[in-house]
């Protein structure tokens, strides 16, 4: 007889060919996850970077601005807004749009804030100027003992008894985050702040 | 027959097993690159949120000795304070990041060296492995790897040297009360404004200007930093240089007491020369090798302080004769400060002629021309010599014939200084007769034909030395504005009733304050420099507007601008700015 043995039997073809289709989607996934765990790390990199570019720019530019530098002890416990604080507003605000146009393009649907804390021993901590009041989400509990002793006789909006926090809440979309969403999922942010 | 699968079956040679002897190896391997992958990367993060943690805690300590003057008592900020604030800081984002410092000794560290004005911050902390711990090496017959790891972090802040130009107006105005009416400066008045003021329970504005200069001058380190001053009505003088700095020896600091009392010398009068203000300034950081050094490792930079109290109402017109002026305000063109060159032409060392052409802005300011003293009154020095006597032949204008001609930005202001008394000053509220009988109140030319080169003057100016590594900030000195309304400011300076009432606007502008924007900014041309061709830059550099001389071309540095009604104000906005300069200057 002079046609060739097949080494592997028809059967062993078949077997092999559903050994892999029950393979297949395992390794799919494997590769997917490999692939969205380093976009996912880049994200989380980025949160870090925005939130310490958004507090740094404020500090630099907003602090002991004359306008919204009150002079007297009694105009820091103002919580509604008067013209001075107005500047240190728009100082903030106009910083924060700046690093969220950074973020819009690395990550649409990011949020960048950009608050002011002012630790109140009553209230525990208050947000004076939180710039997007429903995202901010540093709460500040138990300050160290250092930076609220005698707050009172200050004078100056930006000193020891007050925070700078610079938070990015960067959005991650995944291949699957529109069934995600569907089924009733929250969208996947990361979270970095840094406070100056 | 037999195939493949007949034979070598492994069961039949009595090697069972041999798999899972390889799994098993192979499996502690995976662990390995599995615990590596995930723990390198947790690794990575961490150090990460150390480092910002480090850099926040730096950028705090430095930021905390400039911002906080304890105003109830004269201490000063000690290296102790920084520390702490720093210390502060970093523990707060060590607590946020959920991190948690290693117990090693002298962790974290922070030092503030003060001859430097250097903030250095070390920290390390220990990070948990989460896979790499349970890894059983021992299999394989290596070590088990320690529980956590640990990683670093360094920052290191400095507040770098900071050179002031104080340009400050001492014009007639600010001879008047701080506060209340100037009646000293009308008919009516009754006494003189010394007495006025004393009063009005308040003293002369030249004084309160005075206050907030010492004010500022304290805030500054005498050993490093560099302040000139720089008074100025019709023209502009240096009353206190900055040193210079390729000197080789005192070329840093400044002697505070000079600044003390260096305005109550002066007699506050006459007009307003806004932009020679800024050149003369500008001159002075030339000089001194601030600005246009041309060394590449060079990161200083400049900052003018201007101060006004008015509007601009006078520039210097650069004329080639003084009795050249224009009848006809179309000409004014071919004579403003904006647009004439000056041409030079010589022999230089290999004797070729060559052809300069110097670009108004950097006609120097002459030294001949003094601001008046209390003693006597503000005058030209008739005797410096004119321009026109080196007219003649050798065809060298201004240069001594044994120098070659210079193609340097030093050189020019050498070979200007003895000619300026032949450039005249446009004074349009008094009649010169020097300048013919067209000019002056009730004539065929008034102060409006020529305000608004005043204004645009200014503009150039400031934007000339904003392009040549400078920032400016402004300071204005009037009567409160009626409406708090930001958006749409009222004009609130000296000559309100003028046609031209943008005076705050103007200081905005001079500016560029990008936070205080009035929507008036188009009513101002823009002196910025002109591009530059990216196929062929060095010839558009010589093609370039202004004859660049190595002006780095970025963005342009938004400055601040501050409006002050009263002298508390005033020092607390020179203190502002003191500290925003030195805020600006953290690295």
């Amino acid at each position: 007889m002079k046609h060739k043995q097949s080494l592997i039997t028809s059967q062993e073809r078949a077997s092999a060919l559903i050994e892999f289709m029950l393979v297949l989607p395992i390794m799919i996934i494997v590769i997917f996850l490999g692939i969205e765990f380093s976009r996912a790390l880049y994200h989380m990199q980025l949160a870090a970077s925005l939130s310490h570019q958004a507090a740094n720019l404020a500090y630099r530019d907003c602090v002991g601005d004359p306008a919204g530098n009150p002079r007297t002890a009694d105009q820091i416990s103002e919580i509604t807004g008067t013209e001075n604080r107005k500047q240190i507003e728009r100082c903030l605000e106009a910083r924060r749009q700046i690093v969220q146009g950074v973020a819009n393009r690395m990550a649409p649907g990011s949020v960048i804030t950009v608050s002011l804390y002012r630790y109140d021993e009553g209230n525990k901590s208050a947000a004076r100027f939180p710039s997007v009041p429903a995202r901010s989400a540093f709460s500040w509990k138990d300050p160290e003992e250092g930076i609220v002793a005698s707050s009172k006789s200050e004078s100056s909006l930006f000193s020891r008894s007050h925070l700078l926090a610079g938070e990015a809440f960067i959005r991650f979309e995944t291949a699957l985050s529109g069934i995600w969403e569907i089924v009733g999922g929250a969208p996947m942010e990361f979270y970095d702040a840094l406070v100056l | 027959m037999r195939l493949y699968s007949d034979i070598d079956k492994p069961q039949e040679n009595g090697e069972r097993g041999l798999v899972l002897v390889f799994f098993i190896f192979v499996l502690v391997i995976l662990l390995a690159l599995a615990g590596l992958a995930i723990d390198a990367g947790n690794l990575y993060y961490s150090q990460l949120q150390l480092q910002k943690a480090v850099d926040g805690a730096a950028l705090a300590g430095i930021g905390h000795s400039i911002l906080e003057r304890n105003q109830a008592s004269t201490t000063q900020i000690t290296k102790i304070s920084i520390e702490t604030r720093a210390r502060l800081v970093l523990l707060e984002n060590i607590k946020l990041s959920n991190l948690s410092l290693s117990g090693t000794a002298g962790n974290p560290h922070i030092e503030f060296d003060e001859g430097s004005a250097t903030l250095k911050v070390r920290a390390t902390a220990a990070v948990d492995y989460l896979l790499m711990d349970s890894v059983p090496f021992f299999i394989l017959g290596l070590k088990q790897t320690a529980a956590s790891g640990s990683v670093a972090a360094f920052a290191s802040v400095r507040r770098a040297t900071a050179n002031v130009a104080l340009i400050l107006d001492v014009s007639d105005s600010m001879e008047c009360p701080g506060s209340g009416s100037c009646d000293c400066k009308t008919p009516m008045r009754s006494g003189s404004c010394a007495e006025e003021a004393a009063a009005n329970g308040a003293k002369q504005r030249i004084y309160d200007l005075q206050q907030a200069v010492t004010a500022f001058v304290g805030e500054f380190d005498q050993n490093r930093d560099r302040i000139s001053l720089i008074p100025f009505n019709v023209v502009a003088a240096v009353r206190e240089p900055l040193r210079d700095k390729k000197a080789p020896t005192n070329n840093r600091g400044f002697v505070p007491e000079n600044f003390n009392n260096a305005l109550l010398g002066l007699a506050a009068a006459s007009n307003t020369n806004h932009c020679d203000g800024f050149f003369r300034a500008y001159q002075d950081a030339l000089r001194a090798h601030i600005v246009n050094n041309r060394d590449p490792n060079d990161d200083e930079e400049m900052t003018y302080l201007f101060f006004t109290d008015g509007a601009p109402t006078a520039a210097r017109l650069l004329l080639t004769s003084p009795t050249a002026l224009p009848v006809n305000t179309s000409d004014l063109g071919v004579y403003d400060y904006l647009h004439l060159t000056v041409s030079l032409s010589g022999k230089d060392s290999n004797n070729v002629i060559r052809r300069l052409d110097i670009p108004s802005q950097l006609i120097p300011m002459s030294d001949k021309i003094t601001l008046g003293t209390k003693s006597s009154a503000l005058v030209p020095n008739v005797n410096a010599p004119l321009c026109s006597a080196y007219d003649g032949a050798g065809g060298n204008p201004f240069v001594p014939s044994d120098k070659p001609l210079p193609d340097n930005a030093e050189g020019y202001i050498s070979v200007l200084d003895n000619c300026l008394a032949d450039f005249g000053f446009h004074m349009p509220h008094r009649t010169r007769p020097k300048y013919g009988s067209n000019y002056g109140p009730g004539k065929s030319k008034s102060f409006g034909d020529f305000a608004e080169q005043y204004y645009n003057c200014a503009v150039q100016a400031s934007d000339f030395v904003r392009e040549h590594r400078g920032t400016v900030y402004v300071v204005g000195l009037g009567p409160a504005a009626a409406s708090a309304n930001l958006s749409n400011p009222p004009d609130p300076y000296q000559d309100t009733a003028d046609a031209l009432s943008r005076k705050d606007n103007l200081l905005i502008r001079l500016a560029r304050d990008a936070d205080m924007r009035s929507g008036q900014e188009s009513q101002f041309p823009d002196y910025s420099f002109g591009e530059i061709d990216p196929l062929n830059p060095a010839a558009s550099a010589t093609n370039s507007k202004w004859h660049d001389f190595g002006a780095s071309r970025i963005a342009p540095r938004y400055g601040r601008y501050a409006h002050a009604t009263d002298s508390a104000q005033l020092t607390e906005f020179f203190l502002y700015i003191a500290a925003r300069i030195k805020l600006q200057l953290v690295k």
